[in-house]
């Protein structure tokens, strides 16, 4: 693992904080991503997305992978969803190897999928559906994951009536409700407003202590990142291996004053270090001609 | 009124207009075609190029027919240089423009006219006939042209097989196959059912295709994700996610049908509303022939607004998808049973619970 010179040595955790990561470090690894590679292959040549890629996942785990935009964060969550194939490497889930998607590996998109001549309920219950359950027990089981995310009152409401934050719910209640060993979720609070996404994330980590289900978040915000994860993963700009893992020194549950508390603080310019390694402090002045000076003005700030 | 305030403006790009102003313009939408109808007809100084002869004098002219204004004019020019008496008429239409009231009597007469001759058939039966046409092409295309849509739409496969050919015989017309099909079909109304059905069915399976292709990758994904099988994805994503699409995409096929009739009655023995018109046209009575007509283009808009209200019962999750006209006619719709309330208030003395206010669910 590389590191940047510039970066300090990783915060060290508090001495409880430092026994969960050894009680988490201890847990059996659900996923595990041996030597990734995929190459997308399209009219104008060829082109590498990730390439030498190793993670273990373990039990109940909370990880955060985080990259710079274009790194292949999508293009890694979608494979391990089984949606696209890998070129090299493999996926092994409770050490067997994965091939295409299946309810095991549960996932939220960011953009809303939601089916919507479903009504909230319905959604809910189409995965029991599709694994042949009987009707009324997945009814009742629905409704018991759409109780967990707070959405009780609305169970006959379709996706169009509910707000983003909600439609999120919905979704991980849906995808929870086909009891995934696993949960992938890409950039699910992208689209929604800060205090939503800020609400999202609680009513998350309250869900995850209540379920007993591992799992990988992308996401592009680094507040987020420390704030959700157990472990943040830091994807390399160009293909190759996990640029950087850091443990996450903060207690659990989260609380939102850790946003202010030193030790988060520290912890991300720990990791702004990696996401804004090497772009130069100071840009190169660039002439601007032929622009208004209130304009130039804006531009030079 | 907001809506009739002269704040509001009248050209506002891509924003609908207050229900008044809407209501208002669909009506003005039919009057004022009706208005311009009704000054030609009945307003002698507009347009009216004929003479109805309505003495004949010692013209020659045949009383109640109808001459062009110069031949009129030359016809009792003649008779008044040789001292005989000149004719008199009054200005006409032709007779393809009958007046309005012609032909508002005529939508009475078309009903209830027997026909004029032994084997001629009445108008209803001719109707009931064209709609049977209609709509056994129209099941045919549906029935074979949906399902193999939705097969091209979700598998590749099937679009490389199927969508070349089709894409080569949709552009022959319809008409191209008319003897073809009276050849195999023989004179009855087999071969105007084909019609029907070849008219719609390649457009068919294009348009479903390309509905079902249309439909949002990423939920084939999440129910994947969800473990749905390939079988389930058809029946459980697929089917229900372009249903709205598809009925709207049937909707507007149906019209097609209708333009495919006039082709499918023509060839063999005519038949249908076709027939009558022209043997209405055949007999110069063309109060009849309007009146036809109209009733024709009222039935395929009650069809459409009965199939275009149907959307909204069938498809809840879907809302605000009425079209401007099917919203306006409903709203007048409405008013009927709030005039009715109105008459009832009046009538009875005593207080009157209120009607019962639309209860907006809370969505917070
Ligand atoms: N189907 C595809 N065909 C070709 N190239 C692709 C395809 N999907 C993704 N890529 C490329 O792979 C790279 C990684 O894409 P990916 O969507 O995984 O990035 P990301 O890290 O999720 O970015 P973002 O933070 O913007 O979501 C990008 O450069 C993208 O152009
Ligand atoms: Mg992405």
């Amino acid at each position: 693992m590389s590191r940047p010179p510039d970066a300090s040595p990783d915060p060290p955790p508090s001495r409880e904080v430092g026994e969960r990561l050894a009680r988490n470090r201890a847990r059996p690894v659900v996923l595990s991503i041996r030597s990734l590679e995929k190459r997308y292959e399209g009219s104008d040549g060829s082109f590498l997305a990730l390439r030498g890629l190793h993670l273990d996942v373990r039990h109940r785990e909370f990880i955060c992978v985080i990259g710079r935009s274009g790194c292949g964060k999508s293009t890694l969550i979608r494979i391990i969803a089984g949606l696209e194939e890998p070129t090299g490497g493999e996926i092994l889930l409770d050490g067997k190897a994965v091939h295409g998607p299946g309810p095991e590996r549960g996932m939220v998109f960011q953009a809303y999928t939601l089916f919507p001549w479903l009504t909230v309920r319905g959604n809910v219950v189409f995965g029991l559906k599709m694994a042949g359950a009987e009707r009324e027990r997945a009814e009742y089981e629905a409704m018991r994951w759409i109780d967990l995310v707070g959405l009780g009152g609305f169970a006959n409401h379709y996706p169009d009536q509910l707000s983003g934050g909600m439609k999120q719910r919905v979704a991980i209640a849906r995808a929870l409700a086909s009891r995934p060993r696993i949960l992938l979720m890409d950039e699910p609070f992208g689209a929604l407003d800060s205090q939503t996404r800020t609400r999202m994330q609680g009513y998350l980590l309250k869900i995850c202590r209540r379920v007993d289900v591992t799992v990988v978040f992308i996401t592009h915000d680094l507040d987020e990142a420390i704030f959700l994860a157990d472990r943040v993963v830091v994807l390399p700009p160009r293909p190759g291996p996990v640029q950087h893992v850091m443990d996450v020194p903060l207690p659990r549950p989260r609380r939102r004053e850790h946003l202010l508390d030193p030790t988060f603080i520290r912890a991300r310019r720990h990791l702004d270090a990696f996401i804004h390694e090497d772009e130069p402090d100071d840009e190169p002045e660039v002439p601007v001609h032929g622009l208004a000076d209130e304009v130039r003005d804006v531009l030079e700030f | 009124m907001a809506a009739s305030s002269p704040r509001v403006p009248w050209f506002v790009v891509g924003r609908g207009l207050p229900p008044r102003r809407a209501s208002a313009l669909m009506a003005l939408a039919f009057v004022l075609p009706l208005a311009l109808w009704g000054a030609v007809s009945y307003v002698p100084w507009i347009w009216h190029p004929m003479v109805e002869v309505v003495e004949a004098g010692a013209t020659g002219l045949q009383e109640g027919k109808q001459y062009g204004k110069s031949d009129f004019q030359a016809a009792n020019a003649s008779a008044a240089l040789e001292g005989r008496e000149p004719a008199a008429g009054r200005p006409a239409n032709p007779v393809f423009l009958p007046a309005p009231h012609e032909v508002a009597r005529g939508l009475y007469r078309v009903f209830t006219e027997p026909p004029q001759l032994r084997d001629d058939i009445w108008f209803h039966e001719s109707v009931g006939h064209s709609l049977r046409v209609i709509f056994w092409g129209f099941f045919w295309s549906c029935a074979l042209g949906v399902p193999l849509g939705l097969l091209a739409g979700t598998f590749a496969v099937v679009a490389r097989l199927v969508e070349p050919p089709i894409d080569f015989i949709r552009y022959m017309p319809a008409p191209v196959f008319g003897a073809l099909m009276v050849a195999v079909f023989g004179l009855a109304d087999a071969p105007k059912v084909a019609i029907i059905f070849i008219g719609t069915f390649f457009q068919m399976v294009l348009i479903v295709a390309n509905t079902t292709r249309r439909l949002d990758r990423s939920l084939l994904e999440a129910a994947q994700t969800l473990g749905a099988s390939r079988r389930q994805l058809v029946r459980h994503v697929i089917v229900p996610g372009v249903l709205p699409q598809l009925y709207t995409d049937l909707r507007i096929l149906l019209g097609w049908a209708w333009t495919y009739l006039i082709v499918a009655e023509l060839i063999g023995a005519k038949s249908g509303v076709t027939a009558y018109i022209a043997q209405q046209g055949r007999y110069f009575n063309f109060d009849l022939v309007y009146a036809a007509i109209i009733v024709i283009g009222v039935i395929g808009l009650v069809t459409d607004q009965i199939l275009q209200h149907g959307a909204r019962v069938l498809f809840p999750w879907q809302r605000g998808e009425a079209g401007p006209v099917t919203r306006t006619v409903w709203s007048w719709v409405a008013l009927v049973p709030r005039g009715v309330m109105g008459l009832v208030r009046r009538l009875r003395p005593g207080p009157l619970s209120p009607v019962s206010g639309r209860v907006d669910v809370a969505a917070s």
